[in-house]
């Protein structure tokens, strides 16, 4: 504002500039459009266009079985694919009333958690290379591609793994999987230790990052925001902690919570929320027995849950069960909706299903932390640089695919 | 792929070879094609037009485990007029096409496209009203690499291709660069999306540009 | 939870048309003029200040499609859906983005997918397709591989056809 001042006792003429930036962006993160409205440099309004990924992901789900739809949800939050796959499978198990073993918990648990540390991990590299320092974008790949060969292991794919089933997940883990993760965790910790010495106390880090893109805790609850951007503006929720899921009550962890809300803050939680995700897995894996049962025994889970192959290629139930459950899967009760929400590493990542009577659903909505964190984007960045919306951009972390599903 | 001269010479063609066994006597004989070809091939500046999943094995490959910047490639210009190479990574909508087409447009002569993925190739698992069913029925792709995303070594090996496509160009400073690539053709389901021409810049203005050569005339002789 | 509902009841008398238990969640089946107002007292009487969700649910052989809210109380951890039922020729619901502010870009997508209409929404426009795209894909009649409608353009002016 003081710029027109001076602009106007200087005589000058300026006025307002609409600028595009995006879809085709090197700092966008996938195809986001902002309409910018610019006095100079400083930005006095924006408008972000989504939907330059809009695949009909809700569209197919309701033309396909529920297994089906396991492989589109991998590819919305494509940055954490396994913790979607696990979310739909236990919004699938809330909606039929189903529970798994033990086992499948802690399994899951631990993929769910490797999944933010890697979803985490692409966000700082990102996040730096954006603000420039590129070289933490070749640190955590690398540490990235060391959790990659963990997910080839478990079930073939480096990313788009589609490991959740319905009841349970894909494979059972082969032997020395879980030494393996342990081992390498030590590593990780190392790079973010190395990530940590180079950003956190840096001067210019502080500064493009510190008081850029804040936003207060009341906008942050009015606009919806959720996952570590709301944990950021002095707001202490997290879904593990207040509808705890896959028993993540009995693992003791904490939930870091900033103070300003402002891109440092986003920084700082992120990177302590990595170090408390290696924590849990530790956790978790010291209660993990290879020799528990993956699969349910009873007689009613037999109807959903695939059985495993030896049995199949063996016994004749087995096989009739495989059949009927690979074809047509399991059935939902008609009318009945069920909402479930998990902490994805983007926010809450929500599942609205309604149940139709047949195995398709009726209605499957995913409710995207991205698409309603990035409504909080023109709040965040006005009476900034445009450099800075570069740097709130990439510190929100949207996953396009996400909000456009 | 390498075949060893005997002489700790790793060379990946027959030509190649025979080439560097003349620079053992400190003397290459070639042509200029020849020389403005490996020089192009090794220094390919890709254009990454990443949408979606690809992108981020995309990224990986850039990033030090699959180093990419061992094929010259590394430069990774986000702006369209100083790259040949477009590697398309993901899905492409119907709102995105004419932003990829328009892209494809800006890039000058000669350039190359790779198709990264299904998605790119036919549309992949989204059969849905909104995605574009393979972006050749926009632009002409010049090498299809499937997958659902490629592991970075499948699009290695598709900047490999696209370096032994960039071999046989044969380009002198001269000629016309003949139309490159497939190009599937109009679909009327994309009747409202303009359609880019095969191998030729067409944005320029000028009426005479699609018979311009690439290089200005008389840059070697004046 | 009861007494919550209960507290509903008297401050918007005939809103609640019936509540529906499922899985330890609750859902209120809510009269569509009349959602408005009860959403409101939700924020502003009973402390949910979080809008989780705002979509909809096309039943065609009802004729008609369901508006679906779910608010949460941050505090209290109370997490509620309130369902309102509009009929599906010409579906309009008054908008709450001016309770909540999330409702923004959420009702903009249910617009764009479902063809509801929100009345008092300050900029209601497509967002997930293109401007001119026609049609409301979601809706159980459209088909998943796109309609015809929306492909026969006419041809744009190249003559490299």
């Amino acid at each position: 504002m003081t710029d027109r001042v001076e602009e106007a006792r200087l005589g000058l003429n300026s006025e307002i500039i609409t600028v595009n930036m995006g879809p085709q962006h090197p700092s966008t993160h996938g195809v986001l459009r902002i309409i910018l409205q610019l006095d100079g440099e400083r930005i006095v309004g924006a408008e972000p266009v989504v939907g330059y990924l809009h695949r009909g992901i809700e569209k197919i789900a309701e033309n396909k079985t529920l297994h089906q739809v396991i492989p589109y949800t991998d590819r919305m939050d494509y940055l954490s694919p396994v913790s979607n796959n696990i979310g739909l499978a236990l919004a699938v198990e809330k909606l039929i009333g189903f529970e798994t073993t033990e086992k499948c918990r802690i399994m899951r648990v631990v993929c769910c958690e490797l999944a933010r540390l890697y979803s985490h991990l692409l966000w700082i590299a990102t996040d730096a290379l954006d603000v420039g320092a590129g070289t933490v974008y070749f640190y955590a790949f690398t540490e990235r591609e060391k959790i990659y060969d963990f997910f080839e292991r478990m079930s073939g794919a480096r990313f788009t793994v589609s490991y959740g089933r319905i009841g349970g997940l894909a494979r059972d883990w082969e032997e020395g999987l879980d030494k393996d993760i342990l081992s390498v965790l030590p590593e990780v910790e190392k790079c973010l230790d190395e990530i940590d010495l180079l950003l956190t106390r840096n001067r210019i880090w502080c500064v493009r990052n510190q008081d850029v893109g804040a936003i207060s805790a009341e906008d942050a609850i009015d606009l919806g925001l959720s996952g570590p951007n709301l944990r950021a503006s002095n707001v202490e929720w997290d879904i593990r902690k207040a509808y705890p899921y896959l028993g993540y009550d009995r693992y003791e962890f904490e939930i870091p919570v900033g103070e300003h809300g402002d891109c440092y803050d986003r920084y700082l939680v992120r990177m302590e929320e990595m170090r408390q995700s290696m924590g849990i897995i530790r956790q978790a894996l010291r209660e993990y027995d290879p020799a528990m049962p993956l699969f349910p025994e009873d007689r009613e889970s037999r109807k959903v849950f695939l059985p495993p192959k030896e049995r199949v290629l063996t016994k004749m139930e087995e096989l009739i069960h495989q059949f009927i459950i690979a074809t047509k899967g399991p059935v939902t009760p008609r009318g009945k909706e069920i909402y479930l929400a998990i902490e994805a590493p983007k926010g809450e990542l929500g599942f609205y299903l309604v149940g139709s009577g047949t195995n398709v659903a009726h209605r499957c909505h995913f409710r995207s932390p991205s698409f309603v964190n990035l409504q909080g984007l023109p709040t965040m960045i006005e009476g900034q640089m445009i450099a800075d919306a570069v740097a709130t951009i990439a510190s929100l972390d949207p996953v396009l695919g996400e909000v456009d599903r | 792929m390498g075949i060893d001269s005997g002489d700790g010479l790793f060379a990946a063609d027959e030509q190649t070879r025979k080439d560097l066994d003349l620079l053992k006597g400190g003397i290459i004989i070639s042509p200029l094609s020849k020389i403005v070809d490996i020089a192009r091939k090794n220094s390919l500046w890709p254009m990454p037009f990443g949408l979606s999943c690809c992108a981020i094995e995309m990224m990986a490959m850039v990033a030090s485990r699959y180093d990419l910047a061992r094929f010259g490639a590394e430069a990774m210009r986000f702006t369209p007029r100083q790259c040949d190479l477009m590697i398309v990574a993901g899905t492409l909508t119907r709102k995105m096409a004419p932003a990829c087409k328009r892209i494809y447009d800006q890039m000058p002569e000669p350039k190359w496209v790779i198709a990264m993925g299904v998605c790119t190739t036919t549309g992949g698992m989204f059969n849905a009203y909104s995605v574009v069913q393979g972006i050749d029925h926009i632009i002409p792709v010049d090498v299809y690499v499937p997958g659902c995303p490629p592991r970075p070594e499948a699009l290695i090996y598709a900047v490999m291709k696209i370096q032994e496509q960039v071999l046989q160009e044969k380009v002198v400073p001269w000629a016309k660069r003949p139309p490159h690539g497939h190009y599937r053709g109009r679909d009327p389901r994309y009747a409202g999306i303009p359609v880019a021409d095969r191998g030729v810049q067409v944005e320029t203005g000028d009426p005479e540009s699609r018979h311009r050569p690439t290089w200005r005339k008389g840059f070697f002789g004046g | 939870m009861e007494e919550l509902i209960g507290r509903l009841r008297k401050s918007n008398p005939d809103a609640i048309l019936e509540v529906v238990y499922y899985q330890g969640e609750t859902t209120l089946v809510a009269e569509a003029g009349k959602a408005k107002g009860l959403l409101r007292s939700l924020k502003d009487d009973e402390g949910f200040d979080y809008l989780v969700d705002v979509s909809s649910v096309h039943w065609p052989e009802e004729g008609r499609m369901d508006v679906v809210y779910v608010a949460r109380s941050l505090k209290t951890r109370d997490q509620l859906r309130v369902r309102a039922e509009v009929p599906d020729e010409n579906p309009e619901i008054e908008t709450v983005s001016d309770v909540w502010r999330t409702a923004d870009w959420l009702e903009r997508e249910v617009y764009d997918l479902m063809g509801v209409r929100f009345t008092g929404h300050p900029d209601l426009k497509r967002i997930m397709l293109p401007e001119d795209f026609e049609g409301h894909p979601l809706r159980k009649e459209y088909p998943m591989e796109g309609d015809d409608e929306w492909r026969n353009f006419l041809p744009a002016e190249n003559e490299n056809d």
